[in-house]
Order: C-alpha cells, then structure tokens, then sequence
C-alpha cells in the first residue's frame, strides 16, 4: 500500500469518527416532542387557517401575476402598434424625398396619420386608467413627446402649400424628430415592464 | 352657460384645415379666424352664451392651424375668456381636444 492511499484511508477513518461523536451528541440532546391529547378550538382555528393560507396564497399571488402580465404584454403590443402607425409619416418622408416630389395628398396623409395616432394614443391612456391609474405619468409624457413631434411637422414649413418638395436638410431633421419619439416610445415599454 | 351657436367645422369650414396664414395656402387658420371664429366668438362673449365647436370628422389638425386660429383667438381675448365662451365637442378623438386646450392655454406665439 502506497504512502498517499494510507493518508486517505486515515482521513477517513478521523472524519467517520468526527460524524459519529457529532450524531451521538445530537440524538443525546434532541427534544422528545409530546403531542397533548386536547385542543382548544382557537388553535384548531389557527392550525385549519395557517394550512388554508399555505395552499390557497401561492394560487392567488400566481393569478394576480399572471394577469398583470398579460396585461403588461398586451399593453405593450399597443405601444408597438403606435410605432408602427407613427413610422406610417417616416416611410412617407422618405419615399417623397427618394421621389423628389411632395404632393398636397402626402400633407392630408400626414395629418391623417396623425389623427389615427392620437386615437392609438387614447386607447394606451384609456387602459392605464383601468389597470394603472398610479402610472398615468409615463403617458403624460409619452403624450408631451408626441405633441413636440408633431409641432415638427404640422407646425412648420411642411403645411404650406408652396412647400412642394422634401430637401436634404428637412429630410435629416425630420429623422432626429422621428427617432426622438420612436425612442420615447420604446423606452416606454420598459417602464411598462417595471409597473 | 347655455350653447345658442356652433361651428361643424366640417360643414362650415373645410375637412382639411391648413396651415397658419393665409399666404401658406387654403383652409388656413387665420382664414378660419376671420370667417367664422372671430365673429361668432365676439357674439357668444355680448349676448352672454357658449359657442359649441364641433372637432370631429377632418383628417387632422395640424398644429400651425390650430396655433393660428384657436392660438390667436387666445392671444388677442385671453385663454379664460375663450374658454369661457366656448366649448369643444370631439367624440372621437379626446387627445385632439387636449391638444386644441392646451394651445388655448399656452398659445405659442408666433409674428408674420
């Protein structure tokens, strides 16, 4: 027998005899439970009510969860729809400006988009007001977002009637405008994840 | 106070508002102003009534349109007497009638 397996089997051995000292020492001094044979009413009470709570709590906390997840997740699929109403304005500029040409029908699609947007923007209000009233901040400002970028572009040089076609610099500024509040928005979504 | 005159801006005026001024091109603000707005907003405020302003069916306000009109109706009157003479109606977009408040409120102040 090699010298290292000897130092092993004597580890060993020191560590059975320590467990066994150690679960000696502990069946020695371990309390001997007594049950009474009479119980009180207000304990029987209390026992029937603390097995109640243990079973019928974690259900309850499990459903309060997952509905308001769901709703969280169908709140989001709104914001969603709102960026891409709202990207309806920014694939417009763009495609004017490829072509060259902006038409008094591009302004009317614009305001409508608009229009669609802010009815979009009623419904996300309508339902934190339901399921979120402490939280109506998040769409007041999301509300002061939207309202700076359409004063961008219903509030300026883009309603004249003699603005007939989209130039480079407008095209650029439009973009800040537009990222501005599609980031507003998807910032949106993480607080809706952290109500 | 009692509604005795309104405003269908749809039927009375145009389902697509403009822009601003008059020189940026039809249905402008200030063409709505001089129309219909100021004058029947004057009559509201000496026979003592409401003006009713119905919002609904236009493609969209653009903001230049409701700063040269209701805007400047607010600058020139002030926005409590405005809003005391008249009331808004939108049944399909209640964030268009904040919109349309809020510059009556705070009208954004503009020179030609």
């Amino acid at each position: 027998m090699r010298t290292k397996q000897k130092i092993v089997i004597g580890i060993t051995l020191v560590i059975v005899l320590l467990v066994g000292i150690c679960v000696g020492v502990f069946t020695k001094n371990i309390p001997i439970l007594e049950f009474e044979r009479k119980i009180s009413a207000l304990e029987a009470l209390t026992f029937l009510v603390t097995v109640a709570i243990g079973i019928i709590f974690p259900f309850l906390i499990k459903k309060w969860v997952d509905d308001n997840q769901t709703i969280k997740i169908y709140l989001v699929q709104e914001i969603e729809q709102l960026i891409s109403e709202i990207k309806e304005n920014k694939n417009l500029i763009a495609q004017t400006f490829s072509d060259g040409e902006f038409k008094s029908e591009d302004r009317d699609k614009i305001n409508f988009t608009f229009h669609s947007t802010e009815l979009q923007i009623e419904s996300i209000q309508k339902q934190f007001e339901v399921s979120f009233p402490n939280s109506l901040k998040i769409v007041e400002d999301m509300k002061d977002s939207f309202r700076v970028y359409k004063d961008y572009l219903t509030g300026g040089e883009l309603m004249i009637s003699t603005f007939d076609k989209i130039e480079l610099p407008f095209y650029r500024e439009h973009s800040n405008e537009y990222n501005k509040f599609e980031s507003h928005l998807k910032e949106m979504i993480h607080k809706v994840h952290r109500i | 106070m009692e509604i005795k005159d309104k405003i269908i801006v749809r039927n009375d005026f145009s389902d697509t508002p403009g822009a601003r001024y008059k020189s940026d091109g039809p249905n402008s603000g200030e063409l709505f102003l001089e129309l219909l707005l100021t004058e029947k907003f004057n009559n509201a405020v000496i026979g003592n009534y409401k003006l009713l302003i119905d919002l609904d069916g236009v493609w969209g306000y653009p903001s230049s349109f409701v700063s040269g009109s209701f805007g400047k109706l607010s600058v020139d009157n002030g926005a409590e007497k405005v809003l005391k003479h008249i009331e808004f109606k939108s049944d399909e977009n209640s964030i268009r009638l904040e919109n349309i408040l809020k510059e009556i409120k705070n009208p954004k102040k503009k020179d030609q």
